[in-house]
């Protein structure tokens, strides 16, 4: 499907384009970072960390244990008292930036590049898995509405718009409450370089910082719902530009030459319909990305996601404090979807720049 | 090339001068701009009568060439008769068979083929032209007498085919884009020709190439249907063009064709109106040209949906019938038949009018007056007197707002032939019919 | 021969697109005299009608004329010229340089002198606004820039805040007089359109695609301009239609003595309309010369194809003689340092592999071909051998 002349048109434009090199070097992090999290993250993502306060940096113990010698009081208050002195020590667990941690701490202490690199797996689990699932529902609806046309397009386009009539974000939670309680709410899905790390599968060698790796989480929570509900969601917008296009091609002389060879309505959808129609889907299945991308993060900042190793969550995690100077704790994971976002574009101008069949062929009339 | 049809082979010369395509009363209405909303409120059902009855026989071997204006509705006829598009009535036989009774259209499918008008979308831009070549020997899974390899089968006829019509099998796996105009409309020959069909539409085949490519064009056509013993429809605008490649002519306006003849008597002694007008609007390539008179048809075709009753050419004819007994220039009778016309579909602006008068002079104006002005501008010509009283009154009532009164009463003195009966027969015309 | 009121002298315009550089139109000469039709004859891509946006200033980015002059009669305003600088490039006798004029200048000559007509009605006219007033429009930039030359400016140079907010919330009603309003609706009358005052107060969309084009021609007759430069006027047309639109041009150029440069790749329109032709190919003019030059002798091989490969009315008996190959290819980077047409030529010869020059061919004193075979006969033996530019 891939022909030589778009090949050459994406390498051109993608050597004439800084703003698709940018694109492609993000997604190209994103992406490796993500594969790789266990070998990447500086601590685990899920450990909690007490430190004694004043900056100072906090001390690796295991999830919350209190400092030697001190009981802790609570969480919020961030005290704990010295059994011995009775002298109250003020604990820390967010700090900013410092050579431990490179991004700074969350309010209970997990290292914020740890949790990034991790839920970039989600980010970009759902928003990969959950495009493809959308651009299977859609196109295919799509294309029957389109290429039939008549009294079926009416009914299954006016399906589809209803659809459209609700807010997305109002659609997704009211679809999460109809699946929550299933079984297939969340998956956990094991982590091959932990499992690999810990059971000794592969020589030590060939992972590398295997003993760091056999320490991270085991499994990574994949949200299944959400990923459904944004597919759910969102495969209107693919029906919709698959109709368009099948409308549009379906008129054109080539296809009723198909026809009057006597070519089956399946044959010409195969041969003719959607390999023309493939270029505006693959430029909007980018774009669609990055929209599920946002819209997970906003169900899981809404607390709908499932789990809390999300690009979302934290940004929630740290709402309270914007207002206390804690600044870091939601602006590093703001960044991150940016990052994300703004690279997923890039990456579907580049495609929609290099594939646009009015910009390669043809060369204009004079 | 060989004919490998595995079908029984019967001496195709012998059949000449045989009908291979009958078409009897076609009807193609198509009911566009209706909405749902339309449909549930029940109105606006007034279909485009892009065909409205037509019929002719193709013979084995011939070309007949379908002329007319753009929206006469020549493509329709095309692709009804290959049922691309289903008739709305009306029948199409191929090689003595009725389609409509056809179940299964492979068979037909295999035998017709069409020529598109656009090269540039009549390929599909995705797909290396070797491959569009070779799609319809996929299809019909071609060869058919099942020896040996199909692929290298298939791989040989598509380079056979393409070399026929002047291209070099190093260009069958480009894509559309990397070739001209006319080196695509060739591509679409080839696979118009892979199967060897009887029976090829031509739909504007050169109308989009350039003069110098268009005469390559044809004359290929020309070659490969001597050559292949094809039987044509040629559909164009050009006059020009169908005189060249057409063995008999049948001239199409709006929706109905009005004349059918041999391409040499249509050309030197065109009987229907139309027909002449079409001829000589046609600017000549000669030296003469600028001194030549002609006299072009006025106004615009009428539309598809509300076509004029009788004669559809009566509305445009520089020959329409006048009722007996009235003694009138043809060219006064135009001017009144315009206004009548313009009548019937209530276009005269009479507020327009009424205020223009108002402006100028004191107080309302009188029907009277109103009519008076409405005459200045609707006809251009001398009436003699007794018709230049009639038109007056039917415009002073028209003034007054009772269009059907005006219609009828202009309708009493100067209702023609042309405009109460259909006309009929080879050359449809009144004036042919006595 | 008398004083032409518009010379053209190796007239460039090139394109820079992404695939490369586009000679659409490359050192093109001719004169057109005043009151005369000027046919400008051609098949696609053969840079026809970018010369006719170049003559009237109309070539956008990223084309752009390169070189050449385009000189228009105007003695007033070649004097006025002289008079600020004796040296000026711009005025030669009675003729000004449209290209080296200063911009404001060059916009009122273009507003006013030169009017267009283009192929395709339908886009020329806003859809919103009605026809009439379109017209209307025209006539009242004419009118002011008699009234006062400078003030062509304010409506079709003034921009700002102000500017728009007023030409968008105000109606154009304010900027055309009723005096402008009627005249509109006498050159709709003029064009021939019936019951032109109701016509005018309809709306593009309400008009067939003759009405329009007789539309645009009363638009363009509303500056009542000296020349005027028809693109395929009728080629979107059907051929009864061609026929009253063809008549109605005649017709007016008979009445006003208008000059007209008419591109078309009719060559039927160009015998029914022009008294002199020019033959465009690969941006060049190959050939020049009088109606009967073109027809009865031709010099150019490829002026001859054109004749032999156009289908005849009148004579279905004759097999036509089509030009071999395709149309070329106008990117500088494919094209040859030859003679353009070689490649396609029936008598192309080794002297070809030369660009040749325009040579005076037989017949009237404009003739000139940009052949060797107007200098020479053709020589069978010095033919360039079969296929031989089939590698390249």
């Amino acid at each position: 499907m891939i022909s030589d002349r778009v090949k050459s048109s994406l390498k051109r434009e993608f050597y004439q384009s800084r703003a698709a090199q940018v694109g492609v070097v993000l997604i190209a992090i994103i992406l490796f970072t993500a594969v790789f999290a266990p070998m990447l993250t500086p601590h685990d993502p899920t450990t909690q960390r007490v430190g004694t306060g004043n900056g100072s940096a906090l001390t690796d113990l295991p999830p919350l244990s209190p400092i030697p010698g001190h009981e802790f009081v609570g969480t919020r208050d961030q005290t704990m008292v010295n059994q011995t002195t009775g002298e109250f020590v003020n604990v820390q667990q967010e700090v900013p930036a410092n050579a431990s941690h490179p991004l700074g701490t969350n309010e209970r202490g997990q290292d914020i590049l740890s949790r990034i690199i991790y839920g970039a797996r989600v980010s970009m689990l759902v928003g990969l898995l959950g495009t493809a699932l959308a651009t299977l529902l859609g196109v295919p609806y799509g294309l029957v509405a389109g290429y039939f046309g008549g009294r079926l397009d009416d009914t299954l386009m006016r399906a589809a718009d209803v659809m459209l009539a609700f807010p997305s974000l109002v659609l997704a939670i009211a679809l999460i409450g109809v699946f929550r309680d299933t079984s297939f709410h969340t998956a956990e899905l094991p982590d091959p370089f932990v499992a690999a790390a810990q059971g000794d599968l592969v020589p030590n060698i060939l992972i590398p910082r295997a003993e760091h790796v056999a320490s991270m989480p085991e499994t990574t929570t994949f949200p299944v719902t959400v990923t459904l509900v944004v597919a759910l969601v969102n495969w209107v917008w693919f029906a919709r530009i698959t109709r368009g296009e099948a409308l549009s091609i379906r008129a054109e002389e080539y296809v009723t030459a198909a026809r009057s060879l006597g070519a089956s309505d399946v044959t010409i959808l195969r041969q003719h319909i959607l390999p023309n129609a493939i270029t505006p889907i693959i430029v909007l299945a980018t774009i669609q990305v990055a929209f599920i991308i946002l819209l997970e993060a906003s169900l899981s900042f809404l607390g709908f996601s499932g789990t809390n190793l999300t690009w979302g969550a934290d940004i929630q995690q740290g709402r309270d404090g914007l207002s206390s100077g804690k600044w870091w704790v939601s602006t590093m994971p703001g960044l991150a979807i940016i990052a994300a976002v703004v690279g997923v574009n890039l990456l579907g101008d580049w495609l929609r720049d290099a594939l646009d069949p009015g910009i390669q062929g043809e060369s204009g009339g004079i | 090339m060989s004919r490998d049809t595995p079908s029984v082979e019967t001496a195709p010369t012998d059949r000449h001068g045989e009908a291979l395509v009958s078409v009897r009363d076609l009807e193609k209405h198509y009911d566009t701009g209706v909405s749902l909303l339309d449909r549930l409120l029940g109105g606006g059902s007034n279909p485009v009568r892009a065909v409205d009855g037509v019929s002719f026989d193709i013979n084995r071997g011939e070309t007949l060439g379908l002329v007319g204006e753009s929206g006469c509705g020549k493509s329709t006829v095309g692709q009804t008769i290959l049922r691309l598009e289903s008739p709305t009535a009306g029948s199409v036989s191929f090689d003595g068979d009725p389609l409509a009774e056809r179940g299964d259209l492979t068979g037909f499918r295999r035998n017709a083929q069409i020529l598109f008008q656009d090269p540039f979308s009549s390929l599909d831009p995705r797909m290396p032209v070797g491959e569009s070549v070779r799609q319809p020997l996929e299809i019909h899974d071609w060869p058919w007498d099942g020896q040996g390899n199909p692929a290298e089968r298939r791989h040989e006829r598509v380079a056979e085919l393409i070399e026929r019509v002047g291209l070099s099998t190093t260009q069958l796996d480009r894509y559309p884009g990397e070739f001209s105009g006319g080196q695509l409309q060739r591509i679409g020959i080839a696979r118009a020709l892979a199967l060897d069909p009887d029976f090829v539409v031509l739909d504007e085949p050169t109308s989009a190439l350039d003069v110098s490519v268009q005469a390559q064009v044809l004359n290929l056509l020309a070659d490969l249907q001597s050559e292949f013993d094809l039987t044509y429809l040629f559909i164009s605008h050009d006059l020009g063009v169908i005189r060249y490649i057409c063995d008999r002519i049948a001239v199409m306006y709006l929706g109905e064709i009005v004349e059918t003849a041999p391409a040499e008597q249509l050309f030197t002694d065109p009987r229907h109106p139309y027909t002449e007008a079409l001829l000589e609007s046609v600017p000549r390539v000669d030296l003469q040209e600028r001194e030549r008179d002609i006299d072009p048809l006025a106004g615009d075709v009428p539309s598809p949906r509300n076509p004029p009753s009788g004669c559809r050419f009566r509305t445009r004819c520089p020959a329409v019938i006048p009722p007996d007994g009235l003694d009138i220039e043809q060219e006064s009778f135009r001017a009144i038949t315009d206004v009548r016309d313009r009548i019937a579909d209530r276009e005269i602006a009479v507020e327009t009018t009424r205020d223009a008068l108002a402006e100028t002079t004191e107080g309302e104006p009188g029907e009277e007056r109103v009519a008076a002005r409405l005459y200045d501008r609707l006809v251009d010509v001398e009436l003699p007197e007794p018709e230049r009283r009639r038109v007056q009154e039917g415009l002073q009532a028209v003034a007054a707002g009772e269009w059907d009164r005006a219609a009828e009463h202009l309708r009493e003195r100067y209702e023609s032939v042309c405009e109460t009966d259909h006309p009929t027969g080879q050359v449809s015309c009144h004036l042919f019919e006595q | 021969m008398g004083e032409p009121i518009l010379r053209v002298e190796d007239l460039t315009t090139r394109f820079f697109t992404e695939e490369g550089q586009i000679n659409a139109v490359e050192g093109v000469s001719f004169d057109v005299e005043p009151g005369e039709v000027f046919g400008i004859v051609g098949e696609s891509g053969s840079g026809k009608s970018v010369t006719a946006l170049s003559l009237v200033d109309l070539v956008e980015s990223p084309g752009r004329i390169t070189n050449g002059s385009v000189w228009f009669r105007e003695p007033a305003l070649a004097a006025r010229i002289r008079e600020d600088d004796p040296d000026t490039a711009a005025a030669d006798g009675e003729m000004v340089d449209l290209r080296r004029l200063d911009d404001n200048e060059r916009r009122a000559l273009r507003g006013t002198e030169f009017a267009m007509i283009f192929q395709d009605p339908m886009s020329s006219f806003n859809p919103s606004i009605t026809v009439g007033t379109q017209i209307a429009e025209a006539v009242e930039v004419q009118r002011r820039a008699t009234a006062n030359p400078r003030a062509v400016r304010s409506r079709t140079q003034g921009f700002g805040l102000l500017k728009f907010l007023t030409t968008s919330m105000v109606p154009t009603v304010d900027y055309v007089s009723e005096e402008s309003r009627d005249r509109a609706v006498e050159l709709l009358d003029t064009v021939g359109i019936p019951d032109p005052a109701s016509r005018a107060t309809e709306y593009p969309h309400q008009f067939s695609g003759g009405m329009l084009q007789r539309a645009m021609i009363a638009q363009a007759l509303a500056t009542e301009p000296s020349v005027l430069v028809a693109d395929e006027p009728t080629t979107a047309l059907d051929v009864t239609i061609q026929a009253q639109i063809l008549n109605t041009l005649g017709d007016l150029q008979a009445e006003y003595g208008m000059t007209t440069v008419l591109i078309t790749h009719n060559l039927g329109v160009i015998a029914r309309m022009c008294d002199r032709v020019g033959v465009m190919y690969a941006g060049e003019f190959v050939e020049r010369g009088s109606l009967e030059d073109l027809f009865e002798r031709p010099s150019h091989p490829y002026t001859e194809g054109l004749l032999g490969s156009s289908p005849a009315l009148d004579n279905g008996d004759r097999r036509l003689q089509p030009i071999a190959g395709n149309v070329p290819s106008l990117l500088d980077e494919e094209m040859p340092d030859r003679c353009y047409f070689a490649d396609r030529c029936p008598k192309a010869m080794s002297e070809c592999l030369d660009k040749p020059p325009e040579f005076d061919a037989d017949g009237s004193e404009g003739h000139r071909a940009r052949c060797y075979l107007a200098r020479d006969a053709y020589d069978p033996g010095d033919a360039l051998p079969e296929g031989y530019f089939d590698e390249s």
